[in-house]
């Protein structure tokens, strides 16, 4: 449910930059997260969890992915990514990953 | 003859001499050692991989291959630093930029009387300095663009600068201390082990006795020896200590190198070399404060921009005309390493003293004026919420935790020294034992404020000669 979650953010943000994120751009943002210590990697599992509450709401119960609209995703983002320092950095570290990715790809 | 092993199952190994960590202290101490004549077991948690074959790595790629934690780790703490660590064979110098500094006399000698170190004066270290830079051969690399604008900041503003001594060849390739010495080392028989992690030294009556391992694939390795070398970096030497249940003054004064960045606009091109490091630095305002260039990629730029995407996400298109400067203090506070239950890596609280504070503001202050002075049209500084400059003002930080700090540089966590204060002694061992050697960036007395790989590897060379006196004797 994780790596759903962080495929469709990472490639939500890549969308709002015109990129496309490949599927293997997704699985390495994902092993960033799997590859942190432990205390870190589940910080940002908990961060996610707290991610997936919030755009339920949002989405009138609807998990993020289903999301009908890239644009309302990107707005969801923003609105999560305002809301605490940490919040912030999940998103922010996210993002990160996936430019490094595409940028090394040659995709931006 | 092939000395590289990987552990397929579970085993017990003997050697004379055990080192844990493979990076510039490590290897320095595994050359020592196996140019004595000893039989030496050198063992690395991360992968083997050659630095020209890594070299060719796209960044993403390096990031798991060579980096521990994939990357980077955030400290805790008011302000955190975010910490970057090598993790391969090589160590740290497989992933810092090879600038090969020395430490200024002053520094020297207040390390000297601080930490109460005996037998160690300026001309004798000075003479390790130069065995280390032999060995490198560090080479001034022709300044490229974005060097340009730190060399033309300083002359405009009357500052001193350098053209800095890094470890690579007039062809750009990178001289690692893995690349330079392994091979010879596993020549004359060296045994080294990548891939395998040590989990824990057991002890008895102040003698180290066998350190436990775990392997990559989760087979169990006990290694016996006669003398153990810690060299697994200024955070993992302190943590394997603590996780032997080794405690005393251990892991209570790592520092690191808080580094801010700003990133620069121009209204010209300036990344005419990208991917390596810009070969000068302003060091008017050294020790307290070095201004340098970061290497840049887009992807790293994405990343800096990340930092604030609303705000600064418009440059990332104008990535041709755009650098990344930095600015790294010798801070005064201290950070802690802790061992906390059921967790199995460190956690790392950072403490910045009143003057860290002043330093970094004035750091900030520097950095802004010099590529202002070098024509930059737009800066912004790593702070969250920052609007940016688009001319030179006195800049305030009013929130140092919007301030995004990052470092490759640890040490301090086990320093040297006879006073109450040092775990380890003049010489590089570990109080109260007899036969465990501290062979990294933890010795470091205090933070040097230069990139410490010279230093550490200069330490070990005088601590190692030190010990293979007394092994004679």
């Amino acid at each position: 449910m994780i790596k759903k979650l962080v495929t469709s953010i990472s490639q939500a943000i890549c969308y709002n930059q015109s990129i496309i994120c490949p599927d293997s751009g997704a699985d390495f943002v994902f092993s960033q997260i799997e590859n942190s210590p432990l205390h870190i990697k589940l910080g940002l599992k908990v961060v996610a969890v707290l991610f997936l509450f919030l755009s339920l709401l949002y989405g009138l119960g609807q998990p993020f992915w289903a999301y009908n609209s890239k644009y309302r995703q990107i707005v969801f983002i923003e609105f999560f990514e305002s809301l605490f320092k940490t919040t912030r950095m999940f998103v922010s570290f996210i993002r990160s990953m996936s430019l490094i990715y595409i940028c090394d790809n040659n995709l931006s | 003859m092939n000395s590289q092993y990987q552990i397929t199952h579970e085993v017990f190994l003997n050697c004379a001499c055990l080192v844990i960590g493979s990076g510039p202290g490590g290897l320095t101490t595994a050359k020592k050692l196996v140019e004595a004549g000893k039989d030496v077991i050198l063992i690395e948690e991360g992968d083997f991989i050659k630095t020209q074959d890594s070299q060719k790595f796209k960044n993403y790629k390096k990031i798991n291959s060579l980096w521990r934690n994939g990357g980077i780790t955030t400290s805790f703490g008011k302000t955190s630093v975010l910490y970057a660590e090598g993790n391969a064979v090589g160590g740290g110098a497989e992933i810092n930029s090879g600038i090969m500094q020395k430490v200024s006399s002053q520094i020297l000698e207040s390390w000297v009387q601080n930490n109460d170190i005996k037998k160690f004066t300026k001309d004798e270290f000075d003479g390790y300095y130069e065995k280390v830079l032999r060995l490198i051969n560090p080479t001034e690399p022709k300044p490229h663009a974005s060097s340009h604008i730190l060399l033309d900041a300083a002359n405009k503003l009357g500052w001193k600068s350098e053209v800095l001594k890094i470890a690579y060849d007039q062809n750009g390739n990178k001289n690692s201390v893995s690349k330079i010495m392994l091979d010879d080392l596993l020549q004359k028989g060296l045994r080294l082990f990548s891939n395998i992690k040590a989990q824990k030294i057991k002890y008895k009556n102040g003698k180290a006795l066998e350190v436990e391992c775990l392997s990559l694939e989760q087979h169990h390795v006990t290694i016996k020896f006669e003398n153990l070398f810690l060299a697994a970096g200024a955070i993992y030497s302190p943590f394997l200590l603590l996780k032997s249940g080794i405690k005393k003054s251990v892991g209570k004064t790592l520092q690191f190198h808080p580094t801010l960045k700003v990133c620069a606009l121009f209204d010209h091109k300036i990344n005419d070399n990208p991917a390596t490091v810009p070969g000068a630095a302003i060091t008017e305002f050294m020790p307290d404060i070095r201004i340098g260039g970061s290497v840049f990629t887009k992807g790293f730029l994405g990343m800096f921009l990340s930092e604030d995407w609303k705000k600064r996400s418009w440059m990332f298109n104008l990535s041709d005309y755009c650098g990344i400067y930095y600015a790294m203090i010798k801070p005064e506070g201290k950070a802690r390493i802790f061992k906390l239950p059921f967790l199995p890596d460190p956690v790392v609280f950072v403490s910045l003293e009143k003057k860290d504070k002043e330093l970094l503001q004035k750091a900030l202050d520097e950095l802004t004026k010099a590529v202002f002075a070098a024509g930059a049209k737009f800066v912004y500084p790593s702070i969250f919420g920052h609007e940016g400059f688009t001319k030179y003002e006195n800049v305030s930080i009013s929130n140092f935790k919007n301030l995004n700090l990052m470092t490759i540089h640890a040490f301090s966590s086990l320093p040297m020294g006879e006073n109450d204060f040092c775990p380890v002694d003049s010489f590089g061992k570990l109080k109260g034992f007899k036969n465990l050697m501290v062979c990294d960036s933890s010795i470091i007395p205090s933070a040097p404020g230069t990139n410490p790989q010279a230093t550490i590897m200069a330490l070990v060379e005088r601590n190692m000669d030190f010990f293979l006196q007394r092994q004679t004797s």
